[in-house]
């Protein structure tokens, strides 16, 4: 039909119109959170970034290099702390990106009667000013997951709870590293909402004794 | 037509994929500029303490030991800190990431706090509200006309100080301390009366605001 030149001409010109195409029509993601939550950021010193801190047992949100905010955790088995680095398999100061983070048992931060007042007042729709504290919720690397655990009483585990506890047997089974770490609930619901997939990750070992 | 590499259609079919990309970009960016009109965008006034030239705020790295404030708008919280010490820790209100829709004219406003880097570029006291269209018009209200503008003064809601961080965004006061630690806002972040005032004294023009 056409030389072979002319063809890649034309494939390159699809290609870039494809691209741009899924550009122009991304901007409108959303995952219910508002046009932030995907933590876009405007400017600074580089983007955000998670540290799960083992030498000072905190996990840490950073820009660039600037500290914004920790939360210590507890739990954290030495023996499977350093099998876990292992797996997670970043070299120092590279990052790996969040790949899923999946709460599975919450606890609302405000009662519905409290919620329908402030939303009456404000003239805001109740689900946007509605925060769940996470009493139970799984990040996950490519190689690695944590289960982060905080101590809000939540009510029993449902069926999507349930189904991914087997999905993550099966996972463990296949070479994934897993461990639970448990913070306090204030901290919880900062990780949990500011853990958006792809956020950068960085893992600080534990001080070899 | 001439003939490039045997077909004719080669250079204007290349051409013409080029010109629809610029289009779509373009497109999205102004599509881009309209939702993210500022809330706040025709301002708040008062005395006006200090006041930053109007030029691009730097964005740096505070040194060892500088103070510098960040809000947490997920856990709804503002802290003044430096490195390794938190100095205030104080509940806020953020934006709720609410959608308005000016039906008349198509004006749209998301109400959501900018994250980033900022710095702090005005510190006014007793700031006043000149409210904008989108505070009218969620009240199903007409914006009123320049010939009556004192109809948008409102002299109260604002608290007693405000902190400018750029692009038209404040932390300011509330008249509704009961709402501190829930996304109320349309965009600017609202302190209760004490701690805004520490806040205000430790601030200087030029501290960074780290939003996330």
């Amino acid at each position: 039909m056409c030389s072979s030149r002319a063809c890649g001409i034309i494939r390159l010109a699809g290609f870039a119109l494809v691209s741009c195409m899924l550009y122009a029509c991304g901007g409108g993601e959303s995952d219910g959170r508002g046009q932030n939550a995907s933590g876009a950021q405007k400017g600074g010193n580089g983007a955000l970034v998670l540290v799960v801190d083992f030498e000072r047992r905190q996990f840490e949100l950073v820009q660039g290099t600037v500290p914004l905010w920790s939360v210590p955790f507890f739990n954290a088995d030495s023996t499977e702390v350093n099998a876990w680095v292992e797996s997670f398999g970043s070299a120092k100061d590279q990052s790996v990106p969040l790949a899923e983070n999946i709460l599975l048992r919450s606890r609302n931060l405000l009662t519905d009667s409290v919620i329908a007042i402030v939303a009456d007042a404000s003239g805001f729709d109740a689900h946007l000013l509605q925060r769940r504290i996470p009493a139970r919720f799984i990040l996950r690397w490519e190689d690695a997951a944590l289960e982060v655990e905080s101590p809000v009483s939540a009510g029993g585990p449902g069926l999507r709870e349930l189904w991914h506890n087997a999905r993550s047997t099966a996972r463990r089974m296949f070479g994934e590293a897993q461990m639970t770490l448990v913070v306090d609930s204030l901290g919880a619901l900062t990780l949990q909402r500011a853990a958006v997939p792809p956020l950068a990750t960085r893992v600080r070992p534990p001080k070899k004794r | 037509m001439k003939r490039i590499f045997g077909v004719p259609w080669a250079y204007p079919a290349a051409a013409l994929g080029i010109v629809v990309v610029l289009v779509l970009v373009l497109a999205n960016g102004a599509e881009n500029k309209l939702t993210s009109f500022s809330p706040i965008d025709q301002g708040i006034g008062g005395k006006t303490e200090e006041e930053s030239p109007r030029r691009p705020a730097a964005r740096r790295k505070p040194k060892p030991g500088e103070r510098y404030v960040v809000v947490d708008t997920h856990a709804n919280r503002v802290y003044l800190r430096t490195e390794d010490r938190i100095l205030l820790d104080a509940r806020c209100s953020t934006g709720s990431g609410d959608t308005l829709v000016d039906t008349a004219t198509g004006r749209v406003w998301v109400f959501n706090t900018p994250r980033g880097q900022f710095t702090v570029d005005s510190k006014m006291v007793e700031p006043w509200w000149r409210k904008p269209d989108w505070a009218f018009i969620e009240e199903g209200l007409p914006p009123p006309p320049p010939a009556k503008a004192h109809e948008r003064l409102d002299p109260e809601v604002m608290g007693d100080y405000a902190i400018g961080f750029g692009d038209g965004y404040f932390i300011h006061g509330t008249l509704y301390e009961r709402l501190l630690g829930v996304n109320v806002t349309h965009g600017c972040v609202r302190l209760g009366a004490k701690d805004l005032t520490e806040l205000y004294k430790q601030v200087q023009i030029g501290t960074s605001v780290y939003v996330f």
